[in-house]
């Protein structure tokens, strides 16, 4: 496979770098060859849209033209970012004053801009996915795990993988529900009361983990559960990015991947089902 | 503009996860719109709650682009000065501006003075980093930053 440009985003250096450090040892194992975008910048994240709309598309759009000498497609792991980066591009092919702004202020020509994939849409190839089964060294199948999508990923990519991995996603309501990731920021008592009723939905459903591809999601759901079990005496329930159990089946080193990162522990989960 | 179309049957509303924290919900703000009580509309707190999830739009009968509605209200919002605005996008921005990249204090909003109490936990984790990644390509940010002020004013 030729070399594939990556765009880690913010947060995957800071808040969520074990997806960064999972997906990386995990693309790795697959031959899935990542180069960082050099002298990447934010997106814009949540922000740049309500000061202006022109440097809502312009920010991730310098990201694209930095990516375009690596491929013609960049890897978002943050649907976030992803989405930033898709509007952009979208919006960058027919207005061509937005196009001309971007090309002086980067003094550079902008053209062919790679193409956005989300990294669950690279891991969850039917290629890939086959390459997983071939190389799995455990399986799933001890742990009961409920795939969250949240609200941007329209998909089932997580529930395939998970059978990829040889476990089954749970039958549960919440998998789209918004976790408040967004507006966390400044509003925490608000983001814990979305958090709590998606973490007890799982654990109603009797999810002994849970499995999402999205750094807000992961450091709501994490984070604020952590949070919350001050006030409350229920079990936590595990939050895993879909990179970390890839990489737990394909036998790499749960502390290489960031487990020991996480807020809410995961030992206990991974212990009873037979994959530590 | 769109929001003529609406009907009042707050599907909207009912499918909304932040609702339950609004000042207005997200009918009301429509129904604020049509009466024309835009400054109503950009004092709401209601704005800075929405979360961009796009659930009312799956749910409206007639369309109505709701999330877009809200994004757009946030910038007049920000830029005539009456709204609530949240110091967290001003922060953020402020951030990307300097350094190209935002920290994740900032993105979970800890200097805002909520979640001080997890600084510790997220520092020992080494998730809130003291030296942040820079862009080197400082110019590049600074005319980027500069055509959109422009663009604000120019409106
Ligand atoms: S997009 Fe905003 S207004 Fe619409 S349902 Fe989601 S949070 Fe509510
Ligand atoms: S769902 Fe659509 S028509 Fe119904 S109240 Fe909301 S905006 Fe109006």
């Amino acid at each position: 496979m030729s070399e594939l440009a990556y765009y880690p985003g913010c947060l995957n250096h800071t808040a969520s770098r074990e997806y960064d450090e999972s997906l990386r040892l995990v693309a790795d194992k697959l031959d899935i060859p990542l180069r960082e975008v050099p002298d990447w910048n934010c997106c814009g994240g949540n922000s740049a849209s309500s000061l202006d709309i022109g440097l809502a598309y312009t920010l991730p759009a310098r990201n694209l033209v930095q990516a375009h000498t690596i491929s013609k497609e960049v890897v978002v792991p943050c649907p976030i970012c992803y989405e930033n980066l898709l509007e952009s591009k979208q919006e960058l092919a027919h207005n061509e004053a937005l196009a001309a702004s971007l090309a002086e202020a980067l003094d550079t020509e902008v053209r062919d801009v790679p193409e956005p994939l989300s990294a669950l849409q690279i891991f969850t190839a039917e290629t890939v996915l086959e390459k997983i089964r071939l190389y799995a060294r455990k399986s799933l199948s001890g742990l009961k795990v409920a795939a969250y999508y949240g609200c941007r990923q329209k998909t089932e990519s997580l529930d395939q993988l998970l059978l990829a991995l040889g476990g089954e996603g749970l039958n549960w309501p919440y998998r789209n529900e918004c976790c408040g990731g967004r507006i966390s920021g400044g509003n925490d008592k608000i983001a814990k009361t979305m958090v709590g009723r998606i973490v007890d939905m799982a654990r109603e459903c009797g999810a002994e983990a849970i499995v999402t591809a999205c750094p807000l999601c992961h450091a709501n759901l994490d984070l604020r559960q952590f949070q919350l079990r001050r006030d409350q005496n229920t079990p936590l329930i595990p939050v895993f990015y879909f990179t970390q159990l890839i990489g737990l089946t394909l036998g790499i080193d749960p502390s290489a991947l960031g487990l020991n990162k996480h807020f809410v522990s995961t030992e206990r989960a991974l212990t009873s089902a037979g994959i530590k | 503009m769109e929001v003529r179309q609406c009907e009042q049957c707050a599907k909207c509303s009912g499918g909304c996860p932040t609702g339950f924290a609004m000042d207005y919900l997200p009918h009301q703000i429509v129904r604020l719109l049509q009466l024309e009580l835009k400054e109503t509309v950009l004092e709401s707190q209601a704005l800075w709650l929405c979360t961009d999830c796009k659930i009312c739009l799956s749910l409206c009968p007639h369309q109505i682009n709701l999330p877009n509605i809200m994004k757009e209200l946030k910038r007049e919002a920000r830029m005539s000065g009456a709204g609530k605005v949240q110091a967290y996008h001003d922060a953020f921005l402020a951030s990307v501006e300097r350094y190209g990249r935002t920290s994740a204090a900032l993105a979970l909003g800890i200097r805002n003075g909520s979640d001080k109490e997890i600084r510790w936990p997220l520092l020992k984790r080494g998730k809130i980093k003291v030296f942040r990644g820079r862009v080197h390509d400082k110019v590049a940010m600074k005319r980027l930053f500069a055509q959109g002020k422009r663009r604000t004013l120019d409106v």
